[in-house]
């Protein structure tokens, strides 16, 4: 059954007050504070995002061709 | 790009003439589904003030919260029987906030789907291209903006590239005349560690593509750079990314990458791409990339595959090319 909004006047916390949290760090996401982006198939924050892609990024730097002058 | 803070006060005074107009609705939406944590966070606020501006609210409504599941994008109900709750009701279906409009859109097909006789929306921040409008809404944002409300802390933005550590002492900088003499940052791939910063800087002053070259300081050293420039598809190029050697494993490619997308978001661009390295092609689809049907590019033996990663943005997708 829904839940009657008296029943929660009462009892605020029969609403969640958990969300996902980041499998690497665990820090509660929330998209405008934390990020939320995705790493395969699971979420995670921004910060373990870029931390990932920025070690790659040190081993592997971005390459584009370029036309050589004089 | 602006960000938005709105306080407990103005939270409290939309969510108060929120309420005066809902209870002017006929029919009243007596099943209130909150969606995500989001729309429970708003709901808490509601009850306050239904308990002391609305009391007659109090016997003749219920509750009904809505989550999402990111994964397979499935509308999913974390109480309560909406088969038995839903059919005949008029639904009210709350957010804070509606970004693309995906997730309400699939709410309010989910309810319809169950029955509901009606359906009244609502989010307290919406932006301006979201492919979805609701009934009623308390503020409008800007595509490229950002806004946080009821937040216990104003957070502060910085360089870094984990949270966990305290942010190093750097700085970004976008390479300028007086810059062209610096030194060197050696990366180890010869075809970027032959360049200049007199070349670079001659791409950004004379170069057909509009680059910007921008440099990772820490004071006077030169820890690493990225260039990139914008197509006039609305795609943000990342021509370069590298770190000096000595500063590798340190988070500053993070820090650059991060910026990168920063970049890319305030520029309005609809997808951020890259040239990888064909060994990390894998990689990069992990990490949202997916490849662009595209000539590889052959540099000195090494070859680069295109990769494209939607912006984060509202209301658009692009195609794959």
């Amino acid at each position: 059954m829904a839940i009657p909004l008296k029943e929660l006047i009462e009892n605020p916390d029969l609403l969640s007050k958990e969300g996902l949290r980041c499998p690497h760090c665990g820090v509660l996401l929330q998209e405008t504070i934390t990020g939320k982006r995705w790493e395969g198939d699971h979420e995670v924050c921004s910060d373990c995002y870029y931390e990932k892609l920025g070690e790659a990024i040190e081993k592997h730097p971005i390459v584009s061709g370029r036309v050589r002058r004089g | 790009m602006i960000t938005n803070f709105v306080g407990e006060k103005e939270v409290t005074a939309y969510l108060r003439d929120f309420l005066r107009r809902l209870v002017t609705l006929n029919p009243l939406p007596n099943l209130w589904c909150p969606v995500t944590p989001s729309g429970e966070k708003l709901l808490r606020r509601i009850l306050e003030l239904v308990k002391v501006d609305h009391p007659n609210l109090v016997d003749s409504v219920s509750v009904l919260p809505i989550q999402l599941d990111r994964a397979t994008r499935k509308i999913a109900f974390r109480r309560g029987s909406p088969s038995k709750d839903i059919p005949g009701k008029s639904v009210l279906i709350l957010d804070g906030a509606i970004h693309s409009g995906s997730t309400m859109a699939r709410a309010v097909e989910k309810v319809v789907d169950y029955g509901a006789a009606e359906v009244c929306t609502y989010s307290l921040m919406l932006k301006c291209d979201s492919a979805f409008i609701p009934t009623m809404w308390g503020f409008m944002i800007d595509k490229t903006d950002r806004a946080f409300f009821l937040l216990e802390e104003i957070p502060n933005h910085r360089l870094s590239a984990h949270h966990e550590a305290p942010p190093p002492l750097v700085h970004i900088q976008r390479l300028d005349a007086e810059q062209r003499k610096l030194g060197r940052v050696v990366c180890g791939v010869k075809s970027l560690d032959r360049v200049t910063w007199g070349d670079r800087w001659f791409d950004m002053a004379a170069g057909e593509q509009d680059k910007s070259c921008y440099l990772l300081l820490k004071k006077k050293a030169v820890l690493g750079y990225l260039t990139v420039h914008h197509t006039n598809r609305r795609f943000m190029v990342v021509d370069e990314i590298a770190l000096h050697k000595k500063y590798h494993g340190k988070g500053y490619g993070g820090i650059l990458i991060r910026f990168a997308d920063t970049l890319a978001r305030q520029s309005d661009s609809v997808a951020i791409q890259l040239h990888a390295i064909k060994e990390q092609v894998k990689f990069y689809r992990h990490y949202g990339y997916h490849q662009v049907a595209e000539e590889p590019l052959n540099l000195e033996g090494e070859e680069y595959q295109l990769m494209r990663r939607p912006v984060l943005r509202s209301g658009r997708t692009i195609s794959n090319r």
